[in-house]
């Protein structure tokens, strides 16, 4: 009769149980905090709520994106209430066609998710961008004058159609 | 066997600090652009570009490849095995190296990749992972075929690390979504880059240098399992805890709050360890400038992981998240913790890899204290910044005059405006600190006084 060997499961006496162990409790974490929720259809689920793009404003995102503007804008309203009068509470379907995403994580400047409310007038974000002192004495927005017109104007585009559908407090 | 061994550490080692001084001058940088934003305006040097590279430099040059430095140096002493290949590790220093200076260029060029924390264009990070597979099989390898009988807790969160960084990398960087899909795995890349990584290696470092400065064992190596276990289950859940009342699914944003708590006990083991080990030791601490550089950057750790959990506080994130505070711990971690602890990776090595003392333990002690005085002013800094535009925020919806831009916005720039000076001062500190620490290293491998070399005793290959 051939005697079974115990499988040794001492992670000193094992070379495999390391790596095993290491590997398992991280996986638990990626199936459940990274797996389970990009994969919710929830998440990924278009609506008449979501941003559109045209040509122009897509080349304004591009711009928006490679310029770094998140690094100080979210666009993201909380239904919290300091988010009072930022516009409409942002859910998923709102920013499902943003690639990359410009939710964003710090306000060093004001949100921007319903810009387009309280500013339609794409030659005042142009002006603004080029020299943003001139309007807001104390900002310390960058200015964006060595972009191209073309540039400015795409960014802006992008900006003020950034909607919500309602007016907000401004 | 080699007869040149230790020589991929010292190609970490030597490129990383080349990388510190890139990132902590574009960080001093940018916090002097939010003071003086008129400053070096042009396109190459713009805000975005400028914080992206320092970004970049500061991750994947100065820390990774400095942790990498310490695995090499760290692994085949506790394992008593050497690293299979000096040459992979030399291609692996290559391959960041690449992927670091093409991501700055291409940044400075052409913009910014736009994901938080996470700016390399993703066919640099190609190079990442590709470079890291190789070190996590070398670790993997060297850790089963050790002379010792022990894997010691510092082997451990090292082999841990290196097995866990590339999968979290590749899963973060090299999949394409968009929407809130794309902030879940943008904060899952950041947190397990943070965590998984920096900070297992950080500990790793922590572990190997304490018992050899004081001479006693590790105080607790259950203790130090335990808390690699639940840094390594709670790390990627806690990325979450950054985006609560933001449009990401409710339990998620639960989850990442009840992961961030659950971040507290490896950051308490860590602190028992650390003080347990260096009980009726304290002494011998300001004799080993490694020593206090470890020390200082546990403390640092535990205050960023005290602020991530209460930014996961729902009842607290309502006021604080998307303020400066938010932004600032992970700084805190970067340049404060993250950065202590590979240093003293370093400060601990570099005399043993190249066979010369450090030429001056007062030069590295202005060091330690200009790193720890800049970071604290520039996190204390963020802290204030965000409760203060938390309580300006809340008393104007209070009075029903909401601040959204305009005049309103202007006035509360004015108010957080003394602590983003404050934020300058900090930066500014910690750039001359890195710089007079680079400096240092430099003129000791050249003229430093000589000392022997510490060569793994048994390591053969296998």
């Amino acid at each position: 009769m051939i005697a079974t060997e115990k499988f040794d499961l001492h992670p000193e006496r094992n070379p495999l149980i390391l790596p095993a162990l290491v590997l398992s409790v991280f996986l638990i974490g990626v199936a459940i905090a990274y797996a389970l929720p990009i994969l919710d259809k929830g998440a990924n689920v278009f609506s008449a709520n979501s941003v559109s793009y045209s040509e122009k404003t897509l080349d304004g995102k591009g711009v928006y994106d490679s310029e770094g503007c998140w690094y100080c804008h979210t666009q993201q309203v909380r239904a919290v209430s300091s988010d009072v009068g930022l516009g409409t509470v942002t859910s998923s379907d709102r920013v499902v066609r943003d690639r990359p995403n410009v939710l964003g994580i710090q306000r060093i400047g004001p949100d921007l998710a319903c810009y387009g409310d309280r500013q339609t007038d794409v030659e005042k974000v142009v002006a603004h961008l080029q020299d943003p002192r001139a309007s807001i004495h104390l900002s310390n927005m960058p200015s964006y004058s060595y972009l191209s017109e073309t540039q400015l104007e795409n960014l802006s585009a992008y900006l003020v159609g950034l909607t919500c559908g309602v007016q907000t407090d401004e | 066997m080699s007869s040149n061994p230790d020589r991929a550490a010292r190609a970490f080692a030597f490129t990383s600090v080349a990388w510190l001084l890139v990132g902590a001058f574009s960080f001093a940088a940018v916090a002097a652009k939010l003071v003086a934003p008129g400053s070096l305006a042009t396109a190459a040097l713009s805000y975005g570009r400028l914080r992206a590279i320092s970004s970049i430099a500061l991750q994947y040059g100065w820390l990774d490849l400095a942790s990498l430095a310490a695995v090499f140096y760290v692994i085949p002493r506790v394992t008593g095995v050497r690293m299979r290949s000096e040459k992979g590790g030399l291609v692996a220093a290559g391959l960041i190296n690449v992927a670091v200076l093409f991501g700055a260029v291409i940044t400075m060029a052409s913009g910014v990749k736009g994901s938080v924390f996470q700016e390399l264009p993703a066919f640099l990070d190609v190079l990442i992972v590709a470079a890291h597979l190789m070190v996590a099989m070398d670790v993997v390898r060297a850790v089963a075929k050790r002379r010792e009988p022990r894997i010691y807790a510092s082997a451990w969160y090292m082999a841990a690390g290196a097995i866990w960084f590339p999968i979290a990398m590749a899963l973060g960087n090299l999949t394409s979504f968009s929407g809130v899909p794309d902030a879940i795995a943008t904060m899952f890349a950041l947190n397990s880059v943070l965590l998984l990584w920096f900070a297992a290696v950080g500990i790793g470092t922590v572990y190997y240098i304490l018992p050899r400065i004081s001479g006693a064992p590790l105080y607790s190596h259950p203790l130090a399992l335990a808390g690699l276990a639940v840094l390594g289950f709670a790390g990627p859940m806690a990325a979450q805890g950054r985006m609560v009342f933001g449009p990401s699914q409710d339990w998620l944003q639960t989850l990442g709050t009840a992961a961030s708590i659950g971040l507290l006990f490896p950051a308490v083991t860590l602190m028992v360890n650390v003080f347990g080990t260096l009980r009726g030791s304290w002494e011998h601490v300001p004799a080993h400038p490694s020593a206090k550089f470890a020390v200082g950057g546990t403390v640092l750790f535990f205050i960023a992981i005290l602020q991530q959990v209460g930014q996961s506080f729902r009842s607290v994130s309502r006021s604080i998240g998307l303020t400066d505070w938010v932004d600032g711990q992970i700084w805190l971690l970067i340049i404060g913790s993250f950065t202590l602890w590979a240093v003293a990776g370093l400060v601990y090595a570099v005399p043993r890899i190249v066979g010369r003392r450090w030429q001056s333990g007062t030069v590295l002690s202005i060091h330690f204290w200009f790193t720890v005085i800049g970071a604290s002013l520039f996190s204390i800094s963020t802290v204030v910044s965000g409760l203060m535009t938390a309580g300006a925020v809340n008393t104007a919806v209070s009075l029903a005059k909401p601040i959204v831009s305009g005049l309103p916005f202007e006035v509360l720039l004015n108010m957080v405006a003394r602590f983003r000076l404050l934020g300058f001062v900090g930066a500014a500190l910690l750039a001359v600190g890195q710089a007079v620490f680079v400096l240092t290293l430099f003129r000791t491998t050249q003229t430093g006084e000589q000392r022997a070399r510490e060569i793994v005793s048994v390591g053969a290959q296998t």
